[in-house]
């Protein structure tokens, strides 16, 4: 069970205190209270750079953060893109402005985030398309293929499902179900592929802190984009609520479970918490960046 | 914690037992650690070289320092305060 609360460090934490914690454990075996009271030290270490770590590894840090956050938000974000397709909810935005802008707000959003991330990821592509040009480097070049990969078989299973229901509209019955969780079970896969591969390759390619700086920017309005969309999520469920309670009242989400009111409600606390989160990680990753960040390296 | 180890150094599992003496205050092994980092990051303690698992900290130059800017400000809060109460309880 320790082992366990000690593995919810960062990697860097663990590294310098894991051994010293074990002891301590040891020593001094914890209850309930001390278990949680662990918990909550590593949410907190995830927040808080340790003694001794180079700018530049604070600053690989962030982007790898970022880019988790961002993976987290968009897979919440499709649930909101799905949660709001039918057509009620179209006739809702075209009858309420307000609906209709913090929806349109929303795509915007969530568009420039896919563009500053596609800008972030840019010149950090251009080092590793380099490297593996000058080197030669077999695994830096299948790590570069994962995400592609990832994001192909994902594109594969949704098609397959698309093409299914549209041939089976009367219900999807079993094979339906089993695209459905093979989709799901994709996606996940997708999500964490999209994050490793990325993380593996910046630790190969450890580039100088002035490489990642253009890259923190872009990550920085990122962060910035998201809090714009979390924004016009919230600002979509309230002109909801305000402009069309039969709507918000209404059977939605996995098999009618929830009111659209609760699932958008559950969508939008992981956005508020991932936004936060990325918000939190840059402002580090910029911090590793300034002078005296250097310096320290 | 810094007061903790002002009269020597002293691993994790001490200075936990060490606070809980002097404040009656018993650190989960989070917040423990947690405020040793910040410690450390500001360069207030340092680690020493551990014995096995378990690594000592002592305070480091600045740490000594700051810990007597603080101490001696709580000692002027106290005696302010104590002789405020006294006034008090001898004007009716």
């Amino acid at each position: 069970m320790n082992w366990l609360l000690i593995a919810l460090y960062p990697e860097a934490w663990r590294k310098r205190y894991a051994e010293e914690i074990a002891a301590l454990l040891h020593d001094d075996p914890p209850g309930v209270r001390g278990r949680l009271d662990l918990v909550r030290g590593a949410f907190r270490a995830h927040l808080t750079p340790i003694a001794g770590l180079s700018s530049t590894v604070r600053a690989s840090n962030t982007l790898t953060a970022c880019l988790a956050c961002f993976i987290g938000f968009c897979l919440v974000g499709a649930g909101f893109a799905k949660a709001t397709e039918d057509e009620v909810f179209v006739r809702a935005a075209d009858a309420h402005p307000l609906l209709n802008d913090a929806h349109q707000a929303v795509v915007a959003g969530a568009l420039a985030g896919l563009l500053l991330l596609a800008i972030a990821a840019l010149p950090l592509g251009g080092l590793t398309v380099a490297r593996v040009a000058r080197t030669r480097d077999r695994r830096l070049l299948g790590l570069m293929t994962i995400p592609l990969a990832a994001v192909g078989t994902l594109a594969v299973c949704v098609g397959l499902l698309a093409v299914w229901l549209d041939h089976h509209r009367g219900g999807a019955g079993a094979g339906g179900w089993s695209l459905f969780g093979l989709c799901v079970a994709v996606t996940l896969t997708a999500a964490v592929a999209c994050w490793a591969a990325p993380r593996a390759i910046l630790r190969r390619l450890a580039p100088p802190i002035g490489a990642l700086r253009p890259s923190l920017l872009a990550t920085a309005a990122l962060s910035a984009a998201m809090i714009a969309t979390t924004a016009a999520v919230g600002v979509y469920l309230v002109a909801m609520l305000a402009d069309a309670p039969a709507l918000a009242s209404s059977a939605n989400g996995p098999l009618a479970l929830a009111s659209t009111t609760e699932l958008i409600g559950a969508q939008l606390a992981p956005m508020v918490l991932l936004s936060v989160l990325a918000t939190t990680s840059v402002r580090r990753g910029l911090r590793a960046c300034e002078p005296q960040g250097v310096a320290q390296a | 914690m810094l007061t903790s180890l002002a009269d020597g150094p002293k691993h994790g599992y001490a200075i936990t037992t060490d606070v809980e003496r002097m404040a009656g205050v018993r650190l989960g092994p989070g917040t423990l650690y947690g405020a040793l980092a910040r410690l450390e990051e500001r360069g207030l303690i340092a680690a020493l070289p551990g014995e096995d698992r378990r690594r000592p900290y002592e305070l480091t130059g600045a740490g000594a320092a700051t810990l007597k800017e603080q101490l001696t400000t709580m000692e002027r809060l106290a005696r302010s305060g104590l002789q405020r109460l006294a006034l008090s309880e001898v004007t009716p």
